[in-house]
């Protein structure tokens, strides 16, 4: 590593510590949730280390418990996943240079924050010109640093989690506290009227839809929330949100 | 479902679809040019997935399974709105958590 990328691997840890009380909150009460359900300590452990995708593993631990067939599980997953898999097209150009494996790794590492963090730094992908000249690839040691960051937070928070639910009674609610920190990383983006209108978009219909199968109610807000936002952003084409 | 070998199977499934997912436009690498509308487009994709999944939890009861359980008395919507105030005034994390599950644990006993 030179100095120079060294010192944006650092940036990017830096940067996305600065959301470490809301990672930590949210892998606590995820770790918490997985201790309390019908899996063993080192199948909790296992979940969060491998799967590493908390709203996929709280849709998950009900199905389990209930018994349901794996597929369907699986189905879940991937639908409460499907967000990410729009987060991949805005990544798709940025990254297209790096061999298979990396782009593997990078997808895997780049959760929530992650996406949301660096398209705010790095709305535009680099031109052929600017990649070339961009020998040290800085974008992605910053991406790196902050996967680092997110990872090793969402886990300690995680496994305290897990090692700690006994010791948590249930009637302290404590899994309102993740709902609590999520909204520190949503209000900041309500900065302008289409955002706000996207927002409330977002939330009258993944609230109204909540019951439908898969849930497909996440896909569906996201989809309206992307056209009303599209019709009220009267900001010139091309300007970062 | 069957114990063990079931469970580690289903960890193995999901951690498949958190890589599929994550990784699913990126895989293609440079075979694929995505439009600048469709850039444009998702601007606010972060934003409404992040509120898909916590409205929900703001809104609905624990373990609610539709809409029609929707009940203004939940403490979550108070202490979410709590929150949202003691944030939009402080921007301090910690001090969010602290107003809104106080406010959430006050209405859960007292009201």
């Amino acid at each position: 590593m030179t100095p120079q990328q060294k010192q944006f691997f650092i940036d990017g840890f830096k940067e996305m510590s600065h959301s470490g009380v809301t990672i930590l909150t949210w892998g606590f009460v995820t770790g918490i949730a997985m201790a309390k359900s019908t899996l063993t300590l080192h199948q909790a452990l296992a979940m969060s280390l491998l799967v590493y995708a908390g709203s996929s593993q709280l849709a998950a631990l009900p199905l389990i418990a209930a018994g349901l067939p794996i597929w369907m599980i699986l189905i879940t997953s991937f639908m409460v996943n499907l967000r990410f898999v729009i987060f991949s097209l805005g990544l798709q150009a940025h990254f297209s240079y790096l061999p298979l494996w990396r782009r593997i790794f990078l997808g895997y590492y780049t959760a929530d924050f992650g996406y949301l963090l660096y398209i705010k730094r790095y709305p535009k992908s680099q031109t052929p010109q600017e990649l070339n000249a961009d020998y040290q690839h800085l974008r992605l040691q910053w991406m790196m640093g902050m996967q680092l960051a997110n990872w090793v937070i969402w886990q300690v928070g995680s496994i305290s989690g897990i090692l700690l639910a006994s010791q948590i009674p249930n009637s302290w609610g404590l899994e309102f506290a993740g709902s609590i920190a999520l909204l520190a990383i949503i209000v900041p983006m309500l900065d302008r009227s289409a955002a706000r209108w996207a927002a409330l978009t977002a939330t009258i219909v993944a609230v109204a839809t909540y019951g439908i199968p898969f849930r497909l109610n996440i896909v569906l807000a996201i989809g309206t929330a992307l056209i009303v936002g599209m019709m009220t952003d009267k900001s010139p084409k091309g300007s970062t949100p | 479902m069957q114990v063990d070998l079931n469970i580690a199977l289903l960890v193995i499934g999901m951690t498949v679809m958190t890589i599929c997912s994550r990784s699913f436009f990126i895989l293609l690498g440079e075979r694929i040019k995505i439009s600048p509308l469709m850039l444009e487009a998702i601007r606010f994709a972060p934003l409404a997935a992040m509120i898909a999944i916590l409205a929900p939890e703001v809104f609905l009861p624990t373990g609610a399974s539709s809409v029609a359980q929707f009940d203004i008395h939940l403490p979550n919507i108070w202490g979410g709105i709590a929150a949202l105030v003691a944030f939009y005034f402080s921007r301090k994390m910690l001090f969010t958590l602290v107003v809104g599950m106080a406010v959430f644990t006050a209405i859960r006993f007292w009201v």
